[in-house]
């Protein structure tokens, strides 16, 4: 005879106690995926330290100032960005759905837009901080970042780290295991930003090459980061809408793909169900 | 065991799965009792993880009716979803985060969790509750899955493969932790490749093999359905030839020669005579009752094992 029937565990009005509210599993999954952020080392180099050390080396070698200047610094915080929203990201979902965490999740109550917009959230907040420190530092280096500025670098950025974070969460569904998923990530997204004016601007580019680069992800955010950064003069500078029309188009795109595609149980490795396995083997035949 | 019988966690009947041409399950049919722990067994590819895998609504069946307290697990929702427990067949957890953090975060999508130090008290984890998972062992890290399947208080827990992996003293521990968790009237569904952690931990064990079900009953039942009710073992010295009255029930293997029989005192007799003509000591002589293993080898022989890596 078993002692106790958990189903008996009701409150007092006789009703099962509620599901948490969407509020607070938002905020936990928020916390939570800042907090995997905050312990992951490729987190701190892709957002902070890269971006900081390729500024001190242009800075150093002399191809910093000006017009250029400024276009390299809203180049090289982009960098930041897509770094962190994009490799980063879909490198710690892949390892998660790897290690079959991402299952146990959908296993349990836990509706999945908490979990993508927690771990959107989560990175969109470390990309901020990214762009903040680069442009700290780059105005320690000397360049002018007025205070105008910063709302329109807060949308910019904000906008171009959803984008990148949510074509990161998609792009995961096409990556079949951890260890491919470093060369995958970095096939797709370096192309993409060297032709988009990260280092050099692209008015040196092929025509081709620059219409190309103008239906890419990275030319509208890299674009907008470095034309509000060139504004000067007074006012409240406010970047390009084409950009932020561009970037936000690639954010719903993002979205779009992931939750089509997007996959939560492992698709190698040890954490294969019997039933992957099989559907694996008829496919096969 | 008569509150077990009249209300049912889990129906299942004429359950079927089919992936391509592969036919993974075929007519799978049985019934698991609130408050009942059963084992499901069978060999690599038998079908034991598909079947798990519907009942845990991670996979859609191709036919067949499934019931999981009360909703089908295929559509069922969050409310549901919160009514169950999961351990996964392998770990599955952050090692980033310590083990009090990570059952926090799990705790919080609940309606009902248990308090934290509770659940760190029951899979004996008090003394690793800040540490990073990354940190333990093997086996306190499926102790962590464990207490991640239970934080939410469920009515139902799935063990897949709970104790794979474990040395015997943490294999035990583990099987106390689920024994209390029993005690308290959890419905508990357990796929083991361990017949020794079904024998101890269920009420009833379902033989699965070749994507049907082959036996259902308690494991002592179980046992008995591997034929005659005695096993009888006994040395035989190099050079000497079984009784010849014997000869043609046993099997002889390494010297030890086994023999089942259900009529027990003809056989001793055959054995005491055929000792004193050939002057074998018998003092090793065995008498028992088949075993779940037994039953299990005889259910399962020359059916389907896999050979790949299926899962349960």
């Amino acid at each position: 005879m078993r002692a106790h029937d958990p189903r008996m565990d009701v409150s007092e009005n006789g009703m099962q106690p509620a599901l948490p509210g969407p509020g607070r599993v938002l905020l936990d999954q928020f916390g939570y995926q800042l907090r995997l952020l905050s312990r992951a080392p490729r987190a701190a180099f892709s957002a902070f330290l890269l971006p900081v050390l390729l500024l001190a080396a242009f800075h150093l070698s002399g191809s910093y100032s000006g017009s250029a200047g400024l276009a390299l610094v809203g180049g090289l915080t982009a960098f930041g960005v897509i770094m962190t929203g994009y490799a980063t990201h879909a490198g710690g979902v892949v390892a998660a759905r790897e290690r079959g965490v991402l299952k146990r999740l959908r296993g349990g109550p836990l509706p999945p837009w908490a979990y993508f917009s927690g771990s959107i959230l989560a990175t969109t907040t470390l990309c901020l901080l990214s762009a903040t420190v680069t442009l700290l530092v780059a105005r320690m280096l000397g360049t002018q970042v007025r205070l105008a500025e910063v709302p329109a670098l807060f949308l910019v950025t904000l906008l171009g780290a959803l984008s990148w974070a949510a074509l990161g969460t998609a792009v995961t569904a096409f990556i079949p295991d951890v260890g491919s998923a470093g060369p995958l990530l970095s096939a797709t997204y370096l192309p993409v930003v060297f032709v988009s004016g990260v280092f050099v601007p692209v008015a040196f580019e092929p025509g081709w090459l620059v219409t190309l680069a103008s239906w890419l992800p990275a030319e509208p955010f890299i674009h907008a980061l470095s034309a509000v950064l060139k504004t000067g003069g007074p006012g409240i500078p406010m970047p390009p809408a084409g950009d932020v029309l561009g970037s936000a188009l690639w954010a719903v795109v993002g979205i779009y793909v992931a939750l089509r595609h997007f996959r939560w149980e492992p698709r190698g490795g040890e954490h294969k169900g019997a039933s992957g396995l099989a559907e694996k083997k008829a496919v096969a035949r | 065991m008569e509150a077990k019988a009249e209300a049912k966690a889990i129906s299942v009947s004429g359950l079927t799965m089919s992936y391509g041409g592969h036919v993974a399950l075929v007519g799978v049919g049985f019934e698991v009792g609130v408050g009942e722990t059963v084992a499901i067994l069978g060999p690599n590819g038998a079908g034991k993880t598909s079947t798990v895998e519907i009942l845990e609504g991670f996979r859609r069946r191709s036919g067949g009716q499934v019931s999981v307290l009360g909703e089908d697990p295929g559509e069922a929702g969050r409310s549901w979803r919160a009514r169950i427990g999961l351990v996964l067949q392998a770990t599955s957890l952050d090692e980033q985060l310590t083990v009090r953090e990570e059952l926090s975060l799990y705790a919080g999508m609940y309606p009902n969790p248990k308090p934290v130090d509770e659940v760190l008290d029951l899979v004996g984890l008090a003394g690793e509750a800040d540490r990073r998972i990354g940190t333990l062992s093997g086996g306190q890290q499926r102790r962590v899955d464990l207490g991640l399947g239970i934080v939410g208080s469920p009515e139902l827990l799935f063990l897949d493969e709970p104790t794979t992996g474990f040395d015997p003293a943490a294999r035990h521990a583990a099987w106390e932790a689920i024994e209390r968790l029993c005690a308290g009237g959890m419905t508990v569904v357990l796929t083991t490749h361990y017949l020794e952690e079904a024998e101890r931990l269920a009420d009833r064990v379902v033989v699965v093999a070749d994507g049907r079900v082959v036996a259902d009953a308690s494991p002592g039942e179980v046992g008995g359905l591997a034929g005659r009710g005695s096993l009888v073992r006994f040395p035989v010295p190099e050079g000497v030839g079984l009784p010849a009255n014997l000869a043609a029930d046993a099997t002889l293997e390494d010297g030890w020669a086994t023999l089942a029989t259900d009529d027990l005192a003809p056989v001793l007799g055959e054995l005491l005579d055929w000792s004193r003509e050939r002057e074998v000591d018998l003092n090793r002589l065995t008498v028992g009752r088949p075993t779940l293993e037994d039953a299990y080898l005889a259910l399962t022989t020359g059916m389907n094992t896999g050979g790949s890596h299926e899962g349960a």
